[in-house]
C-alpha cells in the first residue's frame, strides 16, 4: 500500500486524524493519573477497589514478563555457543536445490541440544515454504554508523566489534554516515577511521549527509536514508540484487558481539520471508555500564530486560535501537521516515504498513552492546538519562500515523489492526502510568480517607492485600536482580559491586518512576499539546580505559 | 515460544478473572465460610490501638495471636467481647459491635497504671499554679504573698522567683492572675496596704513592669493578643481602651458603645451595643462588619450582658456570655443558654470542649448536612458527663478521645474513645481551690496536691506513645452518637 509514513504536509482529515491521534494517549495518561487522583479524592473506596484490582493486574503482568524474561535468558545462553558458521555452511548448497545436509551437531550439553533442536525446526519450515536462501557467499552487509558529534573513541570499538566477527567481512560495506553540519573534528575522525580500516571491508566510505534537504528535520533517520541511497547506487551498480543485502544501522556505540554477523546472516537465511523481515538483537548497555551511577545502570538493565521479554512475542515484536532489515525492504519501502526521531522502530511501521501487514520482527538471541548516556556530573547523568528516555518515549509519535495508516489500509485484517494498535497505545500508556499509579497514588484513598472510608474494612483490608502484592512482587524483582548479575559483564570490584548492584534494584520504584514514567509522560504532553520535540543527541562518555 | 506465551497468557487471564474478584471480595469483608454456614459471608473488622502497645488481646475470651495495635478480621456482623491485658496497667474490656463491611476502631485506648505515680516537682506548701504559654508554670505560696511566687521552667523544673524585684512587692499578696493561650506572659494584680497594683510579667526573663498608672480605674476585663506583647486591652463602663505598653500610653476611649470583643491575629473583634459585629484591624475605624442585621443581632444577644468573643478561626466566632451563654457564628448559633464556665478549641478536630460546674459538652463544628437533609444540620452539641459537682477546668486529652477535668479537688479522665459508656477515671486529688496544668504536648498533668501543697507532675498518656498510628486521626460518627451521659 502506498502510505506516506509522515506527519507532516497533511490536510484535511489526514491532518484532523493526525492530531486526534496525538491527543490521545497523552489524554488517556493524564485521564488516567488525574482520573484515579480525583477518584481517590471523592470516592476512596471505589478508587481503593479499583487500585487493588490494578494491582493484581500488575502483579500477573510481572511474574507473566519474568517468566519470559527467564525463558528469554535461558534461549539467549542456549545460542551463545551455536555454530552459526557451520550452520551458514549447512545452509548454503540450499540455494543450489541440493538436499540439506544434517552436520552432527546438538550432541554434547542440553543447550547444544536444544539450539540444535530449534535449528532443524526453523531448517524444516524452510524446506516446507521452499524459499531457498541465497549462498552465504553472495550475501552482501550494509552497516551503518550514523553519527553526529561522536568522535573516534566512540565509534572506533563498533568497527573492531565488527571486524572481529566469525563471518567474514569481505563482503561488508562499512558507511559511517557523518552529517554536513558535523564538527570537523568529527568528520576528519571519520576520515582517519575510514582511512585506517578500509582495507579491511569490501568498502569502507565516510558519507557526508547534506544539510537542507527540503522534506527532512535533522534526524538520524535523514542521514541514514540518504547513506543507504548512495548504497543502493553502488549496490545496482555492481548487480547485486538488493535481496542479496541485509543493512544494519548501529547507533554510534554499538558493539557487535563477534557471532552477530554469522547469527544475522544465518537468521536471513533460514527466514522464509526473509525479504520481508527485520532482525533484532538483544541491546544491552555493557560498553560502560560500571562507570556510570546506580541509577543509570538499573534503568538500563530494565531496557535491555524489557527487550528480552519482547523478543519472545515475535508476533508484535517491533525493532528497537540498533537492528538489521533486508535491504530490499528498506528501499521498496522507501527507506527510514527523514523527518522522525523515532525511526529505529518507524522504519518497522513503514514497511508494515508497506507490505500490508505482511512483515515481521526476527528476534535474534545475540547481543549489541551500547553506551549508558552518562556525563561528567551526577546530575548531568540524570539529566542527560531523562532526556534519552524522552527521546524513546517520543516513540509515541508513532501511534498516530499508524492508526492513520491502519484506518487507509483494507489490506491488513482487522484483528492485527486492533493487536499492533492496541499493544502501541497500552505500551505507551502503561510505560507512563504505571509506575506513578503504584508509588503515589496508590496511597491516595488512604491518605483522603473520609468518614465512610476510613470506617470501612476496606480501609484496613486495603493496605494489607496490597502489601502482600508487593511481597509477592519482590520475588519478581530478585529474579530480575540475579538475572542481571548472570547477563552483565564481570566488574572490576567484585563481590563488593555485585551486593550494592543488587541493592541499587530496591530504588526501582523511583528510578523508574522519575526516569521513564516521567519523560514518558513529558513526550506524550508535547505530542498532546503539540510541541513537537527536536532531535537531542545524547552525550556518550567512556572512560579512557575503554578506548580502543 | 508463541504457543507458550499463549498458553501462559490465557493462563493468567483465567487467574486474574477469578482471583481478583475474591481478592476485591476479601478486601470488602468477604469470606466463605465453610462447615455449617457453607456460604459467602460478609464480615466486619476490629482496630485496636492502646497506650501503650504491646497489650495482649482476648475476643471472647479466645486470645488472639496479635498484641496492640491490631485488626481483628473476618469477624461475622455481631457483638464481641474484647479484653486487653498489660502488665502493670489496668484492664480493659468492652463489648464491640461489629458491623457487616464496616470498621469498628477504637486506636486511642488508654492503659492507665494500676497504680498512678506523679513525679514531685517542687516542695510546698504552695498555693496555686497557672501555666503562662509552654514555657513556664507559674506558682504562688500558700498566703499567696508575691515576693514568693515562682516561676518554674517546664523543660528543666528549675525555678526562679516571679518577681524579680522583690523588695518593691514584700508584703503584697496576689490576687488575680491572667494568662492566655500560646503568650508567655502574666498579668499580675497585686494587692497591699497602698492598694492594688497591676503588673506585666515574663517569667522567662523573668521581668515585670508596673503598669498601674496606664490603668485609669479598677478594669471589668483585661485582654491581650499572643501575638502582641506590646498592647493590653483594657473594658470597663461599655469602652474597649488600647494600652501601648511600649510607649506606655494610653489611648483613651478608643472603642465606645462595646459590650462584647476579643482579639485573634492582631484584630480586634467588637460587639456594639446595637448588636452589630465588626472586626478591626488596627486602628478604630479601619475595620469591616460581620454582623450587621440588626433583628438577628437582638435575637442572640443580650445588651445588658457582655459578652467574651473568641475567634476560633477565620470565619468562625464563639461568643460566652457573661451568665454563660454559649453562641457561636453557625446555625442555630444559641447552644447553651447559661452556666457554661470555660470552652477550649481543637483546631484539628474543630471541636470545641464546654464545661458547665455540672456538665461537660462537645460542639463538632466539622459535621456537615448531607446531601438529602431536609433541615441543614449545624455543628451538633452533646453533654458527655453530667455529673459534676463543680468542674472548674477541662482540657482535651490524647487528640480528642479523652477529656482531663478538675471537679472540684478532683482530677478526672473521662475516656471517650468507646462504643459503649465513657469510662471515667479518677486521677489525683488536689489541693482545694487550686487550679491543674495539662499539657497534651507532653500528656503531662501538673497539680498540687492535697497533704503537703507541693508541685507534682502525672504522666497521663506517655510522651513516646504520641507517635503517630498507622491509620490517619479519624472520628466516628457512631461513636459519638452513641455516648451515654453518665
Amino acid at each position: 500500500m502506498s502510505f506516506r509514513f509522515s506527519a507532516q504536509g497533511l490536510s484535511g482529515r489526514q491532518k484532523f486524524l493526525q492530531r486526534i491521534f496525538e491527543i490521545l494517549p497523552g489524554f488517556t495518561s493524564w485521564f488516567v493519573l488525574l482520573g484515579l487522583a480525583a477518584l481517590s479524592f471523592w470516592k476512596p473506596l471505589a478508587a481503593a477497589i479499583l487500585i487493588i484490582a490494578f494491582v493484581f493486574y500488575w502483579l500477573l503482568r510481572l511474574f507473566y514478563m519474568t517468566l519470559f524474561l527467564v525463558v528469554s535468558y535461558l534461549r539467549l545462553s542456549i545460542d551463545k555457543g551455536a555454530d552459526w558458521m557451520g550452520r551458514i555452511r549447512e545452509l548454503d548448497p540450499l540455494g543450489g536445490g541440493a538436499a540439506a545436509p544434517r552436520a552432527p551437531e546438538g550432541v554434547g550439553s542440553l543447550a547444544k541440544t536444544l539450539s540444535f533442536v530449534i535449528h532443524q525446526r526453523k531448517l524444516e519450515q524452510l524446506l516446507k515454504k521452499r524459499v531457498m536462501p541465497p549462498a552465504s557467499s553472495q550475501i552482501y552487509h550494509l552497516v551503518m554508523f550514523p553519527v553526529f558529534n561522536e568522535t573516534p573513541d566512540v565509534i572506533e570499538p563498533g568497527i573492531i566489534g565488527v571486524l572481529n566477527q566469525t563471518y567474514p567481512v569481505k563482503n561488508v560495506l562499512f558507511v559511517i554516515a557523518v552529517e554536513e553540519r558535523s564538527a570537523a573534528q568529527v568528520k576528519a575522525g571519520a576520515a582517519a577511521l575510514r582511512e585506517k580500516y578500509r582495507d579491511r571491508f569490501m568498502e569502507f566510505w565516510v558519507v557526508e549527509h547534506p544539510d537542507g534537504i527540503a522534506g527532512e528535520a535533522r534526524v538520524k533517520g535523514a542521514n541514514v536514508t540518504h547513506a543507504a541511497k548512495r548504497a543502493a547506487e553502488f549496490f545496482s551498480q555492481k548487480g547485486i540484487p538488493f535481496s542479496n543485502v541485509i543493512a544494519s544501522c548501529f547507533d554510534a556505540d554499538t558493539v557487535v558481539e563477534p557471532d552477530y554477523f554469522a547469527c544475522l546472516t544465518y537468521h536471513y537465511m533460514i527466514c522464509p520471508e526473509r525479504t520481508r523481515a527485520s532482525f533484532q538483537p538483544i541491546p544491552v548497555y555493557h560498553n560502560n555500564i560500571w562507570d556510570v551511577p546506580g541509577f543509570a545502570r538499573v534503568l538500563e538493565m530494565g531496557s535491555s530486560f524489557f527487550q528480552l521479554v519482547e523478543a519472545t512475542n515475535s508476533e508484535k515484536l517491533v525493532t528497537f535501537s540498533s537492528h538489521s532489515m533486508s535491504f530490499q525492504a528498506l528501499v521498496e519501502a522507501g527507506y527510514w521516515p527523514v523527518d522522525m526521531i523515532s525511526d529505529d522502530s518507524a522504519i518497522f511501521w513503514k514497511a508494515y504498513l508497506h507490505y500490508d501487514g505482511d512483515y515481521r520482527v526476527v528476534p535474534m538471541y545475540v547481543t549489541v552492546s551500547m553506551d549508558v548516556v552518562a556525563a561528567d556530573s551526577w546530575w548531568k547523568t540524570i539529566r542527560n538519562v531523562y532526556r534519552q528516555k524522552r527521546r524513546w518515549a517520543w516513540g509515541v509519535e508513532n501511534f498516530p500515523i499508524v492508526m492513520r495508516g491502519f484506518l487507509a489500509n483494507s489490506k491488513i485484517p482487522v484483528h492485527l489492526k486492533l493487536m499492533h494498535g492496541f499493544k502501541l497505545f497500552e505500551g505507551h500508556i502503561a510505560w507512563a502510568t504505571w509506575a506513578f499509579i503504584l508509588t503515589f497514588i496508590s496511597w491516595l484513598p488512604g491518605f483522603f480517607a473520609g468518614r465512610d472510608f476510613s470506617g470501612s474494612v476496606l480501609y484496613y483490608s486495603g493496605p494489607r492485600v496490597t502489601g502482600t502484592i508487593f511481597n509477592l512482587a519482590s520475588l519478581a524483582f530478585f529474579t530480575t536482580a540475579v538475572l542481571a548479575l548472570c547477563l552483565l559483564p564481570k566488574s572490576k570490584g567484585g563481590l563488593i559491586k555485585k551486593i550494592i548492584f543488587v541493592s541499587e534494584w530496591f530504588f526501582v520504584p523511583f528510578i523508574v518512576t522519575f526516569l521513564s514514567a516521567l519523560p514518558a509522560i513529558d513526550a506524550q504532553t508535547r505530542l498532546m499539546l503539540g510541541k513537537y520535540m527536536a532531535f537531542w543527541v545524547t552525550d556518550k562518555k567512556r572512560p579512557p580505559s575503554t578506548v580502543v | 515460544m508463541a504457543l507458550l506465551r499463549k498458553i501462559f497468557f490465557y493462563l493468567f487471564v483465567v487467574i486474574y478473572l477469578i482471583f481478583c474478584p475474591v481478592t476485591v471480595l476479601y478486601a470488602l469483608g468477604y469470606i466463605f465460610r465453610p462447615g455449617e454456614e457453607n456460604q459467602i459471608v460478609k464480615t466486619g473488622l476490629i482496630y485496636l490501638a492502646s497506650i501503650p502497645t504491646g497489650a495482649s488481646v482476648t475476643i471472647d475470651g479466645k486470645p488472639h495471636s496479635d498484641k496492640t495495635p491490631c485488626i481483628l478480621r473476618d469477624l461475622t456482623p455481631g457483638t464481641y467481647h474484647i479484653e486487653l491485658k498489660l502488665e502493670g496497667r489496668q484492664g480493659w474490656s468492652e463489648d464491640l459491635p461489629v458491623e457487616a463491611s464496616k470498621a469498628t476502631v477504637l486506636e486511642k485506648i488508654v492503659l492507665l497504671p494500676n497504680r498512678l505515680e506523679s513525679e514531685k516537682i517542687a516542695d510546698g506548701p504552695f498555693g496555686d499554679l497557672v501555666a503562662a504559654g509552654d514555657g513556664h508554670w507559674v506558682v504562688l505560696g500558700k498566703d499567696r504573698a508575691a515576693a514568693q511566687a515562682l516561676a518554674i521552667d517546664r523543660k528543666t523544673g528549675k525555678s526562679t522567683p516571679l518577681l524579680p524585684d522583690l523588695n518593691a512587692v514584700r508584703g503584697a499578696k496576689i490576687t488575680d492572675m491572667r494568662v492566655r493561650p500560646k503568650s508567655p506572659l502574666v498579668l499580675i494584680r497585686l494587692e497591699d496596704k497602698e492598694g492594688p497594683r497591676w503588673l506585666w510579667a515574663d517569667p522567662a526573663e523573668p521581668r515585670a513592669s508596673d503598669i498601674t498608672r496606664l490603668f485609669p480605674e479598677p478594669p471589668e476585663r483585661v485582654d491581650w493578643d499572643p501575638k502582641d506583647r506590646d498592647t493590653l486591652f483594657f473594658f470597663r463602663d461599655g469602652v474597649l481602651t488600647r494600652l501601648d505598653l511600649g510607649g506606655k500610653k494610653v489611648r483613651r476611649k478608643t472603642y465606645l458603645h462595646v459590650h462584647g470583643f476579643g482579639l485573634l491575629d492582631r484584630r480586634v473583634y467588637i460587639l456594639d451595643d446595637q448588636n452589630r459585629i465588626y472586626h478591626m484591624d488596627k486602628e478604630p475605624g479601619s475595620g469591616e462588619p460581620i454582623l450587621t442585621d440588626a433583628a438577628l443581632g437582638d435575637s442572640l444577644f443580650d445588651p445588658s450582658h457582655f459578652y467574651e468573643i473568641r475567634p476560633l478561626r477565620k470565619n468562625l466566632l464563639l461568643f460566652l456570655g457573661e451568665h454563660g451563654e454559649l453562641l457561636a457564628s453557625r446555625l442555630p448559633y444559641r447552644f447553651v443558654r447559661e452556666g457554661v464556665e470555660g470552652a477550649e478549641w481543637d483546631a484539628d478536630s474543630e471541636r470545641l470542649l464546654v464545661w458547665r460546674k455540672d456538665k461537660i459538652g462537645i460542639l463538632d463544628f466539622k459535621r456537615q448536612s448531607f446531601r438529602g437533609d431536609v433541615f441543614e444540620k449545624g455543628p451538633q452539641f452533646v453533654w458527655v458527663f453530667k455529673s459534676g459537682r463543680g468542674i472548674e477546668q477541662a482540657y482535651w486529652a490524647y487528640g480528642g478521645t479523652h477529656i482531663l477535668f478538675r471537679d472540684q479537688n478532683k482530677v478526672y479522665l473521662l475516656d471517650m474513645e468507646t462504643y459503649s459508656k465513657p469510662r471515667l477515671y479518677q486521677l489525683v486529688e488536689t489541693k482545694r481551690d487550686s487550679s491543674v496544668s495539662y499539657d497534651e504536648s507532653q500528656g503531662r498533668l501538673v497539680y498540687i496536691d492535697a497533704d503537703a501543697n507541693a508541685l507534682w507532675s502525672l504522666e497521663v498518656v506517655p510522651r513516646k506513645q504520641f507517635l503517630l498510628l498507622p491509620f490517619p486521626d479519624r472520628k466516628e460518627e457512631k461513636k459519638e452518637s452513641e455516648i451515654q451521659e453518665l
